[in-house]
């Protein structure tokens, strides 16, 4: 049977969903789409409700309103089905403590239905490919954190799943582990798992997916790939300095027709808002039909933890008085410890 | 490793057969004897402790008691062992269950292809099996300290079946605390609060006839108090007869299935 349902390549489909706790919405109406084959990064502070995400699509949770649909099939009334084509590593290492690292691969390869041989093939596998195969025979118990993150990873790809879902997946691990986790997502993602991972750290967001998705209160905030939220939110500019300095009359004069706004940014320099694509050509044609020799230009882009900041700033700005007024330093907080 | 960037047919059945979940149960089963292996602490409940029970009530409180059972209080006391160490035997099963919450190792198997019902029956028959070397155990120690089995092999192994079909019940039970309850200490506690008094205020220990008239009404309706007599009768004999103790027993340990199995599942279920 044919699965694709119409969705084409999309790994992820998301349409209105909505999940409750009570009062309180967790997550609020949410569309989300992740093309086959992608990284998709979910990006907000705790509490956003980007675990309940991952856990309504991971057949943990059940929606209260709207549809999931993880390759192509739908999360409640095909639970099992995705259940055959997904991966999940939650927040926390869910591995069986007292069990050997090889004993906690080898049971997932036995529920999965391997045959016992293919189980322990698969099992020393994958312990070999995550660096554990030393360890093989220790307890869980016995292994540092960061070998706990990979046991864990390793036993979620027992079942080669289509589409894994890796919830806050370096939260708690150290520069060095952290960095080999990205190599291991980027291995998977190139050879053709959709990944969606979730994440309190713009720099990892960054650094891993094509398209981001900002989270806060339960909705998105914004999505965009990560230079597309830098520009669209905090702003890209261009910077200009001219040669001979009689040229900066004229030059703030094309800047201003091409960009429609003009600041000096320096003695000696000018630039400008770039609101569209084809605005820094445009401003270069037009500075050369007038003749000015330029001396130094460079194009300046806001970091994600400025977007970050600005769009949850923006949005306790414009929120009831009822609500907690810490929230922006809180965040600030989070960010600077996310570096 | 390849994986498939397109979106190939898959299985959409929502079923998994009973073969399969017998398979899966089994991976689970072996799943918890190795973790007993790795932590053989995990037995204490059910080897040291009826051990420490039994030789401390045969020579601490033996003396006193015994001019109330008859004089013999070992072959008093051992069938009444037996219930103290199945019913409290039972409590560990439902710490593992609900350790695999606490862990997040739950949300492990939710999200595999598997009945999610073979989590449960594996720590159920991993339960069981506890219960059994438990069993044994008990017997070594109690022949050590000089207890005989009067009766028959039939008696015997009956009298066995029952309470492991009483502790059977009490599983039943703790994984359903171990369902309900917030953390693995809350449902040691919760079940201890509930056994302890069920334990002494029954005639595992002592002849109900010793106690005051109030509390002789409730220990002889006491679930353990009837186990204990059938133990007796069953294991020992002699003076110890019947009675209706045995269906009683039976229909305690039934009924406890038949109470706690629905609302252990359905709060299974529904646990996020």
């Amino acid at each position: 049977m044919e699965i694709q349902n119409g969705s084409g390549q999309l790994a992820v489909q998301v349409e209105g969903l909505v999940k409750k706790f009570g009062e309180q919405t967790a997550v609020d109406h949410v569309d989300l789409a992740v093309p086959a084959g992608s990284v998709f990064g979910l990006l907000g502070p705790n509490g956003a409700g980007k675990t309940t995400i991952v856990r309504m699509l991971s057949t943990l949770l059940r929606p209260d309103g709207g549809t999931a649909r993880v390759a192509g099939l739908d999360v409640v009334a095909h639970a099992q089905a995705v259940r055959r084509v997904i991966g999940l590593t939650g927040q926390f290492a869910a591995v069986d403590e007292s069990l050997s690292g090889y004993e906690n691969v080898y049971m997932i390869g036995r529920l999965l239905d391997l045959p016992a041989k293919q189980a322990k093939a698969r099992a020393l596998e994958l312990l070999e490919t995550f660096g554990l195969d030393e360890d093989a025979k220790k307890t869980a118990k016995q292994y540092s954190g960061g070998m706990r993150r990979r046991l864990d990873l390793a036993a979620s790809l027992v079942g080669r799943p289509r589409v894994l879902f890796l919830d806050e997946p370096t939260t708690g691990l150290d520069p060095a582990r952290r960095n080999d986790l990205w190599e291991i997502v980027r291995d998977l993602s190139s050879t053709g798992t959709t990944v969606l991972l979730t994440t309190q750290y713009m720099e990892e967001a960054e650094a891993l997916a094509q398209d981001i998705a900002v989270m806060d209160k339960g909705r998105f905030i914004a999505r965009g790939t990560a230079d597309e939220l830098k520009v669209k939110i905090a702003g890209r500019s261009i910077r200009l300095r001219p040669v001979v300095l009689a040229d900066l009359p004229e030059l703030r004069t094309v800047l201003q027709s091409v960009l429609g706004v003009v600041e000096d940014v320096a003695p000696g320099t000018v630039g400008g808002p770039v609101a569209e694509d084809d605005q820094v050509a445009r401003l270069l044609k037009a500075v050369a039909a007038a003749d000015i020799a330029i001396a130094d230009i460079s194009t300046v882009t806001a970091s994600l933890d400025e977007v970050f900041l600005a769009l949850t700033a923006n949005k306790s700005a414009g929120k009831p008085a009822d609500e907690p007024a810490d929230e922006v330093p809180t965040q600030t907080t989070k960010v600077e410890a996310a570096r | 490793m390849t994986a498939a960037s397109t979106l190939a047919p898959a299985n959409l059945s929502e079923r998994t057969g009973l073969r399969d979940t017998l398979r899966h149960t089994g991976a689970l089963i072996r799943r918890n004897l190795l973790s007993t292996k790795a932590t053989p602490e995990e037995l204490l409940d059910v080897t040291f402790f009826p051990i420490i029970m039994t030789v401390m009530f045969t020579y601490v409180f033996g003396g006193g008691l015994k001019h109330s059972v008859g004089g013999n209080y070992i072959e008093y006391l051992i069938p009444g062992i037996f219930v103290q160490m199945l019913s409290f035997g039972s409590i560990g099963v439902g710490i593992k269950l609900n350790s695999d919450f606490d862990k997040g190792l739950m949300d492990r198997f939710r999200s595999l292809p598997i009945a999610r019902v073979s989590v449960l029956t594996a720590h159920l028959v991993s339960s069981v099996l506890r219960l059994l070397l438990a069993s044994l155990i008990t017997l070594v120690v109690a022949v050590l300290l000089g207890f005989r089995v009067h009766t028959g092999p039939v008696d015997f192994f009956g009298g066995i079946g029952l309470l492991l079909a009483l502790g059977f019940g009490v599983s039943w039970l703790s994984l359903y605390v171990g369902t309900v309850v917030r953390s693995p200490q809350a449902v040691q506690g919760v079940l201890q609060i509930a056994l302890f008094p069920l334990m002494f205020c029954s005639s595992i220990f002592t002849s109900v006839g010793t106690m005051p008239g109030w509390l002789q009404a409730f220990a002889k309706v006491n679930p353990l108090t009837t186990a204990a007599d059938a133990a007796r009768a069953l294991m020992v004999g002699g003076q110890f007869t019947v009675g209706n103790a045995v269906w009683v027993t039976l229909a305690w340990a039934v009924g406890m299935s038949v109470v706690f199995a629905p609302l252990g599942l359905r709060a299974y279920n529904r646990h996020i």
